[in-house]
């Protein structure tokens, strides 16, 4: 299958429709502020189970990259970054909106975004077979060091300190181990409850984590909505002058956002983070950056869209969550008994070319939601903002009960929004746990299987060269970082 | 933006109760694996079903006393938009999961959007009447009529 069979299997008018609602509420996910996409994704996931899987996954997947250009409009017309990853628009779209070209900066970041992540999908388009075709020869020690090595790098990356990292880590690997052993069937950690005989549920965790604890951090707060929210469709294009800087930016920003997007626990924030300093730093008038440069918007934004395209690399072809929202979307895979990873290439091509075909219609979709329907998202803002928190409340609570329509899930999924919460005010990075939670199976089979052929030998994992040297990266990754501070100290008392 | 309370003291205070709360956790895993002479730890074929569990609680137990333990430097932290409507939800949510399986499904969030939108929101009483009972609909139409969901009904035969 290539992708112009996959392309025509998704122009039908269902999924072309589930396409479309994924990318319209990622939109609305992305300029209003205190829901973001992984919440959103997280809140829709169990509506996913009764629709076709590829349906089900476009719209998820239309959630996830249809925010990071929603946010982009606020942070320029009101200064309100509804995503992490549009916050450094703030910035300079912000100064250029009071300077009166608001609309520029939400052209160029548009036009920006849409190539950015055309060339994103024609890159994903042709590594992800190849990553997969090398991938496919892994034995369990392969995936289990691949696993590992993820684990640490979105463990130190993804939060300002990689105990608490490790911490949400360990908690999401430990919540895995609850109910039936993988190999033996032996329950484990059910403290006899029945209930806890098939698990912890993986949607009443997200629903919760996500969902009910963003709500719980933003719930009560006011919402100055302030700025400059002036938009003309003429002043998309820009002026003479001013396309070669915003060209050679967004070529920067993708190639920036794609590199990072690609790697767990860097994402597309701090592709937009870096990014940004990259432009400055290039530029030969630093001091216009924070006073409406516009390739302070152009970069960013083309490493936002690029990035998060970019995540699908490790999902698809290695089974790799680079990020929440992309452990998030791949436990919309296994609802529907799919499993990302090298093998979906070849069993379930349909799948992986449905998605890529359905990114590249969203990606179209969205520019023109962005080069035509701006005001209407900005008036949405103001309109929606008092029905968010019992939204969300709503969705969290119905979305843990109707997998398994158990009384339970709705317990497990409160539980995880107070602890959701903790983790924002503690600033506890959410990733962490939920790539663990959805790993940790996986991470355990591979680990297992490879001690039961070596007969609980660990130096089976040194066997092999790509197992060990993923081993090694993996230790240095985690042990980096706790030890650097030590031997700065000693280095700066000799 | 979102307004936010900041305080330095209520940082360390958060990481020292989540540092107690996981070490608590950690001892209770520990005790129950210890108490399942059925899951075998180790044997001639390598690592049976608890030893995961037992390393994953053993290192959790360890980092939590790095949580626990005061240090020199932290940084500010938010305490959330509003702790006042925190607890509010919190209260809320908890009433609308006792009351969800007795009084039914749609009556319950019915119930829960109109005084979270009344009691948190500070809205109006009509508009959050309006509000409890389009949710009510939205979640009929695509949870019960499209999605098939059997959610419990109550007195009202909804």
């Amino acid at each position: 299958m290539d992708i112009f069979q996959a392309l025509t299997n998704v122009l039908n008018p269902s999924t072309l429709l589930f396409i479309f609602l994924g990318v319209v509420l990622g939109e609305l996910v992305g300029v209003l502020p205190g829901i973001s996409s992984p919440a959103a994704v997280a809140l829709l996931l169990p509506t996913t189970y009764a629709l076709a899987p590829i349906n089900g996954l476009a719209m998820l997947a239309g959630i996830w990259y249809g925010s990071s250009y929603g946010g982009i409009i606020t942070s320029v017309l009101l200064n309100i970054p509804g995503e992490g990853d549009s916050v450094i628009s703030t910035l300079d779209g912000y100064q250029m909106a009071k300077q009166g070209r608001g609309s520029l900066a939400l052209g160029i970041s548009a036009f920006g975004g849409f190539f950015a992540g055309t060339i994103a999908l024609i890159v994903l388009q042709f590594i992800g077979p190849g990553v997969a075709s090398v991938a496919v020869r892994f034995g369990p020690q392969e995936y289990f060091a691949l696993m590992f090595l993820g684990l640490a790098l979105v463990s130190w990356l993804s939060g300002k300190s990689i105990l608490k990292g490790m911490v949400s880590c360990g908690l999401g690997l430990l919540i895995g181990t609850v109910g039936g052993d993988i190999v033996s069937g032996e329950s484990r950690l059910t403290f006899d409850q029945p209930v806890l005989l098939d698990g912890i549920g993986f949607v009443p965790v997200v629903v919760g984590l996500f969902g009910l604890g963003e709500v719980l951090h933003t719930v009560g707060g006011k919402l100055d909505v302030g700025g400059n929210a002036r938009f003309s469709v003429r002043g998309l294009f820009p002026r003479k002058g001013e396309w070669s800087p915003g060209i050679w930016s967004t070529l920067r920003g993708t190639v920036m956002g794609f590199i990072a997007g690609a790697i767990p626990g860097v994402g597309p924030t701090n592709a937009t983070f870096i990014e940004y300093a990259v432009e400055k730093g290039l530029s030969g008038t630093p001091e216009r950056f924070g006073k409406g440069a516009l390739e302070g918007v152009a970069g960013p934004g083309a490493a936002s869209h690029a990035g998060t395209i970019a995540g699908m690399v490790p999902l698809l072809s290695l089974g790799i969550p680079a990020s929440g929202t992309a452990a998030i979307l791949m436990g919309g895979f296994i609802i529907h008994g799919l499993f990302p990873g090298p093998l979906l290439y070849k069993e379930h091509p349909e799948i992986v070319w449905g998605l890529i075909g359905s990114l590249y219609i969203g990606n179209v979709m969205l520019l023109l939601i962005n080069t035509l329907l701006i005001p209407v998202l900005v008036w949405i803002v103001g309109m929606a903002r008092p029905y968010i928190a019992p939204l969300i409340g709503v969705l969290t609570l119905i979305g843990a009960f109707c997998l398994r329509n158990d009384p339970f899930d709705i317990w497990v999924a409160i539980c995880f929004g107070i602890l959701g919460y903790v983790f924002r005010i503690g600033n506890f990075p959410l990733a962490p746990m939920v790539i663990a939670l959805v790993l940790g199976r996986k991470a355990e089979t591979g680990l297992r299987q490879s001690l039961q052929m070596s007969g609980g030998d660990f130096s089976v994992f040194f066997t092999r060269p790509v197992s060990s040297a993923l081993i090694v990266l993996a230790i240095v990754v985690l042990f980096v970082p706790v030890v650097s501070p030590w031997v700065r100290r000693i280095r700066s008392k000799a | 933006m979102e307004s936010g309370r900041s305080t330095r003291g209520s940082r360390i205070s958060v990481e020292r109760v989540f540092g107690f709360a996981i070490a608590v956790l950690s001892l209770v895993c520990l005790f129950d694996l210890g108490n399942s002479p059925h899951l075998v730890f180790w044997d001639s074929s390598g690592p049976g079903p608890s030893w995961l569990p037992y390393m994953l609680s053993a290192i959790l137990m360890i980092l939590s006393l790095f949580l626990i333990i005061p240090r020199s430097r932290t940084s500010v932290s938010q305490l959330g938009a509003s702790p006042s409507g925190t607890a509010k939800y919190i209260v809320l949510v908890l009433a609308l999961a006792s009351a969800f399986p007795s009084i039914g499904g749609l009556m319950s969030l019915g119930l829960f959007v109109v005084l979270e939108m009344v009691w948190v929101e500070k809205n109006r009483w009509t508009i959050s009447i309006a509000a409890g009972l389009v949710s009510m609909a939205i979640v009929w139409g695509i949870f019960v009529k499209l999605l098939g969901v059997n959610l419990p009904t109550g007195p009202f035969g909804i």
